[in-house]
């Protein structure tokens, strides 16, 4: 690849939004933000804006995908007409349809679908504005929105994207440093189990980077899973449970 | 044993809650020999279980269970029940000298029989009520505890102040049978207070005041 006449890190190890290399972009979320849904969560990420809603345990539909012993999980993950500089076509993309996989694989792995047998678990991702890292974004407002519908799960997960940009490893790289960068790898964990629930990869890394990037990614995912857990305990304050009989 | 949480501290799913596997209460879940959170809630404390309880949570229903449902389908040997959220429940026919005539649309009283792997089956004996008039109303599970109250105290205040039957089932469907529309209205409005303020102190005042008052209305409208 020839080498771009744009500087995407300055000498002094900046990035082009001013961040060091190991920074974030500010990163806000809430938990509890839609009515109609029977949980749902709120997620910024710089100019990346997701709101995600879960609906069930309801009854599956069509009947047959049932299954005897467990819930069905099915997400989608959409992108407004308006998320993005030129007008996205409001259907489903080959895309979308990939990111809406990868991230109910990843919820698959840690919700614990053998409590609601014969049912199924519905989440929406809807990116409202979208400015890199949409997928993770997507992934941490879900895990937020489950845990607001009181569904049971192993551990919440979080996500971040790692990436390569004129050789060094960045957290959490912007819609340029995406474009012009060597590599992007979105992960996702369950932090507490210390599990990858998601792993992509565009690009290349040798062995020392990728070890590196991993290492990059748990420091930023710690701080989203803080992040989380303070958006839960916020929304929890406002609706104190019960503890009589 | 080493316990990493306090009584009523907030824990959030896969939070470690203790090193002792027979202390797993409700919404958590042991793994290699330790307990963690299931969900997001407060821990609750008791006979050294750790509980967690959620504020929303969708019901999972559990041997003798008193549950309201209602007849979606009948089959030559069973009623389908609608226990409402996901649920569908399976009622065996009563036999045939037992008076009750159960039709697609009537609302039932029972307890669950058996809640597993085949399904959710309903007792058809004894205990088996036909709900024939009333107001049917939801509210989440999670809330039943307190309008029951301890011991079902505020179900005796709700049912004593308005004189209305009260049919309370775990799974969040409640009926109200009272003589007038007047007072199974003051009691539905009562149980939406305790659903929406039942964190805030002085809730039993507040609600028989609601009922008085509510009555009241109902018995000077009447009157007109």
């Amino acid at each position: 690849m020839e080498k771009s006449e744009v500087r995407l890190i300055s000498e002094e190890g900046r990035r082009i939004d001013g961040r060091a290399l190991d920074e974030m972009r500010p990163v806000k979320i809430e938990a509890g933000v839609l009515d109609r849904s029977d949980g749902s969560a709120y997620v910024e990420v710089g100019k990346t804006k997701i709101y995600a809603a879960v609906y069930g345990p309801r009854e599956a539909h069509p009947k047959h995908l049932a299954q005897p012993h467990k819930a069905i999980l099915s997400c989608r993950y959409h992108m407004a007409a308006f998320s993005v500089e030129q007008r996205k076509a409001p259907g489903m993309t080959r895309r979308e349809v990939e990111l809406s996989k990868v991230i109910r694989e990843a919820l698959e792995s840690v919700v614990l679908l053998e409590e609601f047998p014969r049912s199924a678990i519905d989440i929406y991702v809807e990116v409202i504005q979208a400015d890199a890292g949409t997928r993770t974004a997507g992934l941490t407002a879900a895990s937020v929105a489950l845990a607001d519908a009181g569904i049971p799960m192993l551990d919440l997960c979080a996500a971040v994207a790692v990436g390569k940009v004129e050789g060094k490893i960045v957290l959490d790289p912007s819609e340029e440093e995406d474009k012009m960068g060597e590599a992007d790898m979105p992960i996702g964990m369950a932090p507490r189990l210390g599990s990858i629930v998601l792993l992509q990869l565009n690009g290349r890394l040798s062995s020392e980077e990728f070890r590196e990037a991993l290492k990059l990614a748990r420091k930023g995912i710690n701080i989203i899973y803080e992040l989380q857990k303070r958006a839960l305990a916020k929304k929890f304050a406002s609706a104190e449970p019960l503890v009589e009989e | 044993m080493t316990q990493y949480v306090k009584e009523r501290e907030f824990v959030v799913p896969g939070q470690l809650l203790s090193d002792e596997p027979r202390a797993a209460g409700s919404h958590t879940y042991v793994y290699e020999g330790k307990v963690y959170s299931a969900v997001a809630g407060i821990v609750h404390l008791k006979d050294s279980v750790i509980n967690v309880l959620p504020a929303k949570s969708p019901y999972k229903p559990s041997e003798s269970d008193y549950v309201l449902g209602i007849i979606t389908d009948i089959k030559p040997s069973h009623y389908e029940v609608d226990l409402g959220w996901h649920l569908v429940g399976f009622l065996r026919t009563p036999r045939r000298k037992s008076k009750l005539r159960l039709n697609v649309g009537d609302v039932i009283y029972t307890t669950v029989k058996y809640s597993g792997i085949r399904g959710v089956f309903l007792d058809s004996n004894g205990k088996l009520v036909k709900i024939e008039r009333g107001l049917l109303i939801r509210v989440s599970p999670v809330k039943i505890p307190r309008i029951i109250g301890k011991k079902g105290s505020m179900l005796n205040l709700l049912s004593s102040e308005s004189g209305c039957k009260l049919y309370v089932g775990r799974n969040g469907l409640i009926a109200i049978m009272g003589d007038s529309p007047e007072k199974e209205f003051a009691v539905a409005s009562a149980i939406r207070i305790i659903d929406e303020e039942s964190h805030i102190p002085g809730l039993t005042e507040r609600v028989t005041s609601h009922i008085r008052k509510r009555v009241m209305r109902g018995e000077v409208v009447g009157e007109e």
